[in-house]
């Protein structure tokens, strides 16, 4: 096993989930190569940690009662449906009121006007002039920042969401990073604009909470620049490209709480 | 942890509490959920990284189980037949967020995590928590259903709609950010 397939199929050696052949010539690798000895140890260790979770873990209220109000009576035999799979629940989608803070309406307000531009940009960004696909079965929503509510979006008949597709090579039709690329503008443009904001406050938050909010920037910004890079590689993935929309997403709702801290 | 789902699978029938529930007994019914909350919302919380819409996906869980009951054979215990069904329903509920932007990361709730119903080390495990609900979603998906809950790369792949090789490339995503955030 070269030193290149060693590190692709670490992970499955971690799990235990190599063929015994591939195993054995892992286990023969491993003896000879340090760096991939340590990342296999590195894993293990990480796995150990896991299984040590709590399996389970108590919601902070008694949740029957939303459960109780929502359950219809049923008689004793009533059919009901055996299909299970791929069920869209419609009632996920209820909206989570947050309660408005005098104290932060100007920050608020920034988050609402960066919210709208980014939702914008977003569609824009994802309805380039060039190809276009729907995804069958899966709804858009398209968010009202700020406000703590969340406005669902218009749902095709098919209930697709539009996304920009990969065109084909050399055909002269914008890539999915073509496409993505205004709304990446506006999405920095937004982190921009809240990272100021932040700056503003820094000094009333928490050490603790700095450094925290330090540490899962970080993590997002190793994410965008593993999958921008990654785009750049394959700039007509649909599947990189929301990554990278659902990372930028991530960025941008955690700057965002934390100025409404 | 990926042993539980070896425990999980035992053969059972349906037991006296189901067939009530199935025959619409709301009492019998809630039994079940007291007996099955806990780690219906461990799930929901882990792969959601949010507190809030954890409950709301636990809720929706049970409610969906309810309509679902009668359909319930006992070919496998209840609680493995609710397990699949919430992973379908969180799952089925990011679709239907799409990638919108306030449903994605939960890292201020992690007091979420303060009720563990055994005990653990507090400080490792809720740093583990806390990288974990920092994750992108899709690699964190794919890393609570894999490691987490010891589901195979091609359940994931069918149930998540994706290729065997992107759920792989997101566990390992997954695993590296999180060795990252806790320095190892």
């Amino acid at each position: 096993m070269t030193h290149e397939q060693a590190i692709e199929r670490l992970d499955d050696y971690a799990s235990g989930e190599l063929p015994d052949i591939e195993r054995r010539l892992m286990e023969r690798h491993l003896e000879g190569c340090g760096a991939c000895r340590a990342e296999a140890e590195a894993i293990r260790a990480l796995l150990a940690d896991v299984a040590a979770l709590p399996v389970a873990v108590a919601p902070s209220a008694d949740l029957w009662q939303g459960i109780a109000g929502r359950l219809e009576p049923r008689a004793a035999g009533a059919p009901v449906p055996v299909e299970e799979t791929n069920v869209i629940s419609l009632d996920s989608r209820r909206k989570v009121w947050q309660p408005p803070r005098w104290a932060l309406q100007i920050a608020a307000a920034l988050v609402m006007v960066v919210g709208s531009s980014l939702a914008t940009a977003k569609y824009l960004g994802r309805r380039p002039a060039g190809p276009v696909a729907t995804l069958p079965s899966v709804a858009a929503v398209t968010p009202a920042q700020g406000t703590g509510q969340e406005v669902e979006g218009t749902v095709g008949a098919s209930g697709g969401r539009q996304v920009a597709a990969p065109a084909p090579a050399g055909s002269g039709q914008m890539t999915a990073l073509a496409a993505f690329r205004p709304a990446e503008r506006e999405y920095q443009q937004a982190v921009d604009d809240l990272a100021r904001v932040l700056e503003t406050r820094r000094a009333s938050l928490a050490p603790e909470t700095v450094t925290t909010l330090e540490r899962n920037l970080a993590i997002i910004d190793a994410a965008i620049a593993e999958s921008r890079a990654a785009l750049v590689n394959d700039p007509n993935s649909r599947e990189l490209t929301e990554m990278l929309s659902s990372t930028y997403d991530a960025k941008v709702q955690l700057l965002r709480r934390a100025v409404q801290l | 942890m990926a042993t539980m789902l070896v425990e999980r699978d035992a053969p059972s029938a349906v037991t006296e509490t189901v067939r009530r529930a199935q025959q619409g007994d709301v009492d019998a019914f809630e039994r079940l959920y007291r007996e099955n909350v806990d780690r219906i919302y461990a799930l929901c919380l882990r792969m959601s990284g949010d507190g809030v819409r954890a409950q709301e996906l636990t809720q929706d869980v049970f409610v969906r189980a309810w309509e679902k009951l009668g359909g319930f054979e006992g070919k496998s215990a209840f609680s493995t037949w609710l397990h699949r069904l919430a992973v379908n329903v969180v799952l089925g509920s990011r679709r239907a967020d799409g990638i919108r932007v306030g449903k994605v990361f939960g890292t201020d709730d992690l007091e979420a995590y303060e009720t563990p119903t055994r005990p653990a080390d507090p400080g490792d495990r809720v740093d583990l928590e806390r990288a974990i609900a920092t994750l992108p979603p899709g690699a964190r998906t794919v890393f609570v259903l894999h490691d987490v809950e010891g589901y195979k790369h091609e359940e994931i792949a069918e149930l998540h709609g994706i290729a065997v090789g992107t759920c792989k490339a997101q566990l390992h995503r997954a695993r590296r950010l999180l060795r990252e955030a806790l320095d190892r």
